[in-house]
């Protein structure tokens, strides 16, 4: 027997850096990020507004719009997605290899069609299914996998609850059988009860399914039940990378126990954010040095963990 | 959804009673005896007598109220009188000229919407380019130049090009030629003459294409500006994301959430490319209400006026309810 197992990755991103054009000048939302994701595993993706997480969710679900500028290498699933500065594959791997649940459910569907077109729209689109009494088995499989009735199908969007259009966009990403779900800010327009339902169902389903899941989200609170592994993620740089447990018990950054206090509502008077070289994290961090004007290096430390501050250096 | 139907109908038809009973009230307050005025504003021998017939046929020895009433059931009974100017019932006047106009318009509609749209979506698919920039500057141009001053170098144009384009019809065929439906393009084809046919059909493309000048480039722009936004909204990058494909997208998607306000656009237009045909009919020598219109005031011929505004606001009433009515429909988030 040989032992040669190859890890495959969903996702493998080497010095990816993205940004926007603003009158003519560039803003990287995100920065030198190297990252892998294991086929099959759970990666929530946590950081506050503007920590360029959802930025990195697009580019993973290939929908960067045409003005962005890209730096680096993104592969997905064996696609090469970002190469020598240039998108080249987005459009291989949309719908067919990653699907995104929405942030807005109750906006992301067509609000002019009844939702069983949208499904036979994915299943024809995508899967090639025309016949429609193929694609009708199809569609009940999925929306009783969801855990809705049927009768949703001849509803048109705006008839629907939060809850219920959050199962129906989860049910279309499933539609076309995708290797990864993005979900960015899956919870975020749920009340408390909800979230736990919706965060269990897509944890639950991409495990039954195989599928590789990124979650991206400002709650850290969700992280535990729904992904495996972290990364934190703080002015377009991953601060810290590591089991979800592990992070939570024992945070290593000052940014990620910052996060952990903000669930308690615990968090110290809001400071401004604002690059200006060195360490991302210097101008809030109550630990600050003068170590901190250089940028820190990613250090690697036992059981995967990975961590980009001083203080952990010495 | 009935109860809306009825409401609007309802709320059209208050309308175009208070429009017959304004227009009355213009031919009561304009300067002198009003029976004067009804009667044409006569001179010569038999003058009293018209004048005399006139003040009758308004009962102007009755009360105001009583005269309004008297004249909107009349009106509304068909009754429309003779008319000064042409001598004939107003009511086959009015007909004859409103299937000149309708045909016309209805005409240039059917260039304009398809036309506007494809404009439309051409340039919100190219948005930011050099081609988008161009046409967007020639739409702007089209808008505001002068109708009449582009249907002089059509008119020129045509006739450079060895195509007639004044009149309904060459007058050669006037004698073979018979109504069928007063619209003349569709009695030719039931005629089975071909050459008819085509000689109306380069004679009404003509005035159409001025017609849908401003429909034409309205609706592209307001489709060039809607669309683009539509490009970003949620459920068009969700579909995006979902891999379904561009046509789909763009058809099905984008575009069906513009389509209900570029119906209730083409209304508005409608309207405006009504009062255009007075000019466009004018120089291009062709009957019509527009025609009509500008005859009677020339004429002084009252009752002519007073049916030809009716007919114009009760057109433009009924557009405007259809497609109010239209786009409810077209948008299932509007319960009606």
């Amino acid at each position: 027997m040989v032992l040669n197992v190859k890890k495959e990755f969903a996702v493998q991103a080497e010095a990816l850096s993205l940004g926007y054009e603003d009158l003519g000048s560039v803003f990287w939302a995100v920065r030198d990020v190297h990252l892998e994701i294991e086929k099959g595993s759970s990666l929530c993706i946590v950081g506050e507004s503007g920590s360029g997480k959802t930025t990195l969710g697009n580019a993973i679900a290939g929908l960067l719009p045409p003005y962005v500028r890209v730096a680096g290498k993104l592969v997905i699933e064996g696609v090469e997605v970002i190469k020598d500065s240039r998108v080249i594959g987005a459009n291989k791997i949309r719908g067919r290899i990653v699907t995104k649940i929405p942030q807005n459910p109750a906006t992301s569907l067509n609000p002019y069609v009844r939702i069983e077109q949208m499904f036979y729209d994915v299943l024809r689109d995508v899967r090639g299914i025309r016949e429609k009494r193929i694609a009708r088995e199809e569609i009940s499989k999925l929306v009783s996998a969801v855990g809705l009735e049927e009768d949703v199908l001849y509803m048109y969007p705006h008839e629907l609850s939060g809850g219920m259009s959050q199962r129906v966009t989860i049910a279309l990403a499933l539609a076309s059988k995708p290797s990864i779900i993005v979900a960015d800010e899956p919870t975020s327009n749920l009340d408390a009860y909800l979230k736990g339902h919706i965060v269990r169902l897509i944890r639950d389903l991409s495990d039954k399914f195989g599928i590789s899941l990124v979650v991206i989200t400002h709650d850290i609170s969700i992280t535990e039940v729904v992904c495996k592994d972290m990364v934190v993620m703080f002015l377009g740089e991953i601060v810290e990378r590591g089991h979800v447990k592990d992070i939570i018990r024992a945070p290593l950054h000052p940014y990620s126990s910052e996060l952990i206090e903000a669930v308690n509502l615990e968090s110290a008077s809001y400071k401004p954010k604002k690059y200006a070289g060195g360490c991302v994290y210097h101008a809030r961090c109550p630990h600050a040095s003068n170590e901190c004007l250089k940028p820190p290096p990613l250090l690697k430390l036992s059981d995967g963990r990975e961590v980009k501050c001083w203080r952990q250096a010495r | 959804m009935v109860k809306y139907y009825v409401k609007r109908t309802l709320l059209g038809s208050t309308l175009i009673v208070g429009l017959l009973i304004i227009t009355y009230l213009l031919v009561y307050i304009a300067p002198g005896d009003p029976a004067h005025v009804w009667a044409g504003k006569p001179r010569g021998p038999k003058a009293t007598e018209a004048i005399e017939l006139a003040r009758k046929e308004l009962g102007l020895d009755q009360p105001l109220h009583i005269q309004i009433v008297t004249f909107m059931i009349r009106f509304l009974t068909g009754n429309w009188g003779v008319s000064i100017a042409f001598k004939q019932p107003i009511a086959d006047v009015i007909l004859r000229s409103f299937k000149a106009t309708a045909e016309l318009l209805l005409f240039s509609y059917m260039i304009a919407i398809p036309l506007g749209l494809a404009l439309g979506i051409f340039m919100a698919l190219k948005r930011g380019s050099k081609v988008d920039l161009l046409l967007r500057l020639t739409s702007s141009m089209f808008i505001s130049v002068p109708r009449f001053w582009l249907a002089l170098i059509v008119v020129f144009v045509f006739y450079l090009i060895g195509f007639q384009s004044l009149g309904r019809m060459d007058p050669r065929f006037s004698i073979e030629f018979k109504e069928v439906t007063g619209f003349y393009l569709l009695d030719s084809l039931l005629i089975l003459r071909v050459d008819i046919f085509l000689d109306v059909l380069t004679r009404l493309t003509a005035p159409s294409l001025i017609i849908a000048v401003y429909p034409v480039f309205s609706i592209a722009k307001y489709v060039r500006y809607t669309l683009s936004e539509r490009f970003y909204e949620d459920y068009v990058i969700e579909a995006v994301s979902l891999g379904i494909s561009r046509i789909s997208i763009l058809t099905r998607y984008a575009l069906r959430g513009v389509i209900p306000a570029v119906v209730q656009l083409a209304g508005i237009n409608f309207v405006y490319s009504f009062v255009e045909t007075t000019i466009v009919e004018l120089v291009f020598m062709r009957e019509g209400i527009g025609k009509i219109l500008v005859d009677g005031i020339l004429r002084s011929d009252y009752p002519l006026i007073v049916a030809a505004f009716f007919t114009v606001s009760l057109i433009l009433v009924a557009v405007n309810t259809f497609t109010d009515i239209l786009q409810k429909r077209l948008d299932p988030r509007v319960t009606i």
